[in-house]
């Protein structure tokens, strides 16, 4: 019997046939039924195919039109799973921001499942913290999410910006930041020609995708799928 | 600020550096350098407990942690911020450096009952010889007044006074009425969600939680509603209580119905007890009756005009009577309202939990008499007064009814010396062993209240 880690509710498994016969180990939920349905889950068919802006079509917002201004070679289609408001809001706060790293597991099925629906991918990719966050957090969030759901990653940026965090930052100030990721010497070799997945926890602005993705693809990498828990 | 002013806000306080960070606006690092420091986790007993509160191993959970070991945090007391195996406490030994008040620093100019007298010396020489007591007065007796006296000498003598409860409607009305009692006294009133800052005040009004920030500081330390939720289930706030008064200090517990551990400790002589078995306004305490109602969780969904409930609610809106109704969970609550809606289309009333927003609001309604009857569950067992209600219960024997939820629920009745009486009706479908023991204590009160000679009617 396992306790949903958000509100301490027993956690029910349903047993299925099919659940049976996959001969699979039974891993239950982190979170129940009831704290499930608290999200809104966002539904691609009427988000922004650019930034999975929940909408009332499936239109390109404006926002994303902006983007395609400014790097107008690229392609990008980000994925997020869940609308950044109610519950998610006060998950994130808890995890991050008190720091109770029991609840990384609250996802762990969502991200799961959203890598396996995604195109083929070689390396995971978590968006860093910088030096003053880890010191005070003592984790990184992102990495504490894909650890949790037993993905596996490589740290392959590291943070070198100064100043504000983001999350402390008007909305301008955010989308002028300078770029504040480098990659490190020794995964260089590692992703040329490869397929990666950027993960973060939450798409704001876009401006940290769109930070990461650009050092990125500088080093020549195949392909870049990005993927947010909530936008 | 100055120097010793800065330094004032960790006297008698045990917190973590950004606590002190969110609240020491300059002088950080003086006070910092000055403060004693100890580790957030402490080896007790061979095993590791958190030093806030008291938490054990089973509480704390390993996070990657920048300090490089095996670091972990805990659980029990996270929503007071995040302590860590690495993490320090800063403390600073309570050195009640008040400005001397007026004296007299009472300004209240009431009178108390005779009862409340006597127990109100009894609390001025438990505070005098830092003994500790049980008050143990029925709902109505008059409990705040009676504290009066003790804490005017006690801030008269400089000695630090922390009235404290687990619930936060208690704080938030208690706070107000010591306000006005001392005033010319600072008071910081702390919990979850003040929006005030913190501040060194000889008297505190304080939940039971906010206790935890505190290291040795009162002199006198009051627990009200001592029996509520979440300290009669959570082990650190009795840690909390313990470490947050002076080894040297007063404690009074105030209770209408303590749990029987402390029945027990009373009964052994081993707690002093003062008991006020009546109200201030001299009159017995209304004794609940039993009545059957046979399957009452599907008759008054099904077939609910002809409930033995419903069938009392009639014969009670049909006098005029005002009353409340007490149910057993917030599903079944629902489906009875929808249900009551068909059988009483013309009255007004309204159903309230602890998950509804409005629950201030529709009290309020209750209390202003423009709703004739407010289903509730036991969100309402303690701490609000009507002017003259009856209450039903329906299904009395579920377990949420504990003996001293009953015997508080009962209190609700007959508050005001205009209205003495009224009825208290256990509907149920098998009496529980928690119902015989209310009514036991209810009774038990009147007979002492008779026999001290302090029912006069």
């Amino acid at each position: 019997m396992t306790r949903c880690c958000w509100c301490g509710q027993t956690v029910h498994v349903p047993l299925t046939v099919s659940g049976v016969f996959s001969f699979s180990r039974l891993t239950p939920e982190a979170r129940c039924q009831s704290c499930a349905r608290k999200l809104v889950w966002i539904d691609p068919e009427i988000a922004c195919p650019g930034c999975s802006r929940s909408q009332k079509t499936a239109e390109w917002c404006m926002d994303c039109l902006k983007w395609k201004k400014q790097y107008p070679h690229k392609d990008f289609s980000h994925i997020a799973l869940y609308v950044y408001e109610g519950l998610f809001r006060e998950w994130l706060q808890a995890y991050k921001f008190k720091g109770d790293y029991r609840l990384a597991s609250f996802f762990r099925s969502d991200l799961r499942q959203a890598i396996r629906s995604l195109k083929p991918i070689d390396i995971i990719i978590p968006i860093p913290v910088s030096e003053a966050s880890l010191r005070k957090r003592g984790f990184n969030q992102v990495e504490g999410l894909l650890e949790a759901a037993s993905i596996p990653f490589l740290p392959v940026l590291e943070h070198i910006g100064r100043g504000k965090k983001q999350s402390e930052k008007k909305r301008a100030e955010r989308l002028n930041s300078p770029q504040p990721f480098q990659i490190k010497e020794a995964f260089k070799e590692k992703i040329k020609n490869k397929r990666v997945l950027i993960v973060d926890d939450v798409y704001t602005t876009g401006r940290t995708i769109f930070h990461a993705r650009e050092v990125l693809e500088k080093e020549k990498t195949a392909q870049i799928q990005t993927l947010t828990l909530a936008r | 600020m100055k120097k010793e002013g800065a330094q004032a806000y960790l006297y008698g306080r045990e917190l973590l550096k950004e606590e002190l960070e969110r609240e020491i606006e300059s002088g950080l690092e003086e006070v910092l350098q000055a403060a004693h420091t100890q580790k957030g986790f402490q080896s007790r007993n061979g095993s590791l407990q958190c030093v806030r509160c008291g938490s054990r191993r089973e509480d704390h959970y390993p996070v990657p942690c920048s300090c490089g070991k095996d670091c972990r945090y805990c659980l029990r007391c996270l929503q007071m911020g995040r302590i860590k195996t690495c993490s320090l406490l800063y403390h600073l030994p309570e050195s009640n450096h008040f400005p001397s008040v007026e004296r007299p620093v009472l300004k209240w100019e009431g009178t108390l009952s005779e009862q409340q007298a006597m127990a109100s010396r009894d609390i001025v020489d438990t505070m005098e010889t830092n003994g500790t007591r049980l008050v143990w007065a029925v709902a109505g007796a008059g409990k705040t007044e009676m504290l009066f006296e003790g804490i005017a000498h006690s801030l008269e003598q400089g000695k630090r006074v922390a009235v404290a409860s687990p619930r936060i409607d208690v704080c938030l009305e208690l706070a107000p009425r010591l306000q006005t009692a001392f005033k010319g006294v600072d008071v910081a009133v702390l919990y979850g969600e003040m929006e005030e800052a913190y501040r060194y005040t000889p008297l505190v009004v304080a939940t039971t939680h906010q206790l935890l920030r505190f290291k040795e500081a009162f002199d006198v330390l009051i627990i009200d509603e001592i029996d509520a939720f979440p300290f009669d289930t959570e082990p650190e706030l009795h840690f909390a209580a313990e470490k947050a008064r002076k080894r040297q200090s007063a404690l009074i517990y105030l209770t209408a119905t303590p749990d029987r551990h402390l029945r027990k400790l009373v009964k052994r002589k081993r707690l002093d007890a003062t008991i006020l078995p009546a109200r201030y306004h001299g009159h017995p305490l209304p004794v609940p009756k039993m009545i059957w109602a046979g399957d009452w969780r599907k008759t008054m969904v099904k077939n609910t005009e002809q409930a033995v409930p419903v069938r009392h609610m009639a014969r009670l809106l049909s006098s005029g009577r005002r009353f409340l109704v007490f149910v057993p969970n917030i599903d079944w609550m629902k489906q009875v309202e929808q249900a009551l809606r068909d059988v009483f289309p013309d009255n007004r009333f309204d159903s309230v939990s602890s998950l509804d927003p409005m629950r201030k609001q529709k009290v309020t309604a209750m209390r202003e008499e423009k709703i004739e009857f407010l289903l509730t569950t036991t969100i309402l067992e303690r701490g609000v007064t009507f002017r003259d209600i009856d209450v039903l219960v329906v299904g009395a024997e579920d377990r949420i009814f504990t003996e001293s939820a009953l015997v508080q629920i009962s209190g609700r009745v007959g508050r005001h010396p205009a209205h003495p009486s009224g009825e208290i009706l256990f509907f149920h479908y098998g009496k529980s062993l928690a119902m015989k023991k209310a009514v036991k204590q209810i009774n038990t009160m009147n007979r002492l209240a008779k026999k001290r000679g302090l029912i006069h009617s």
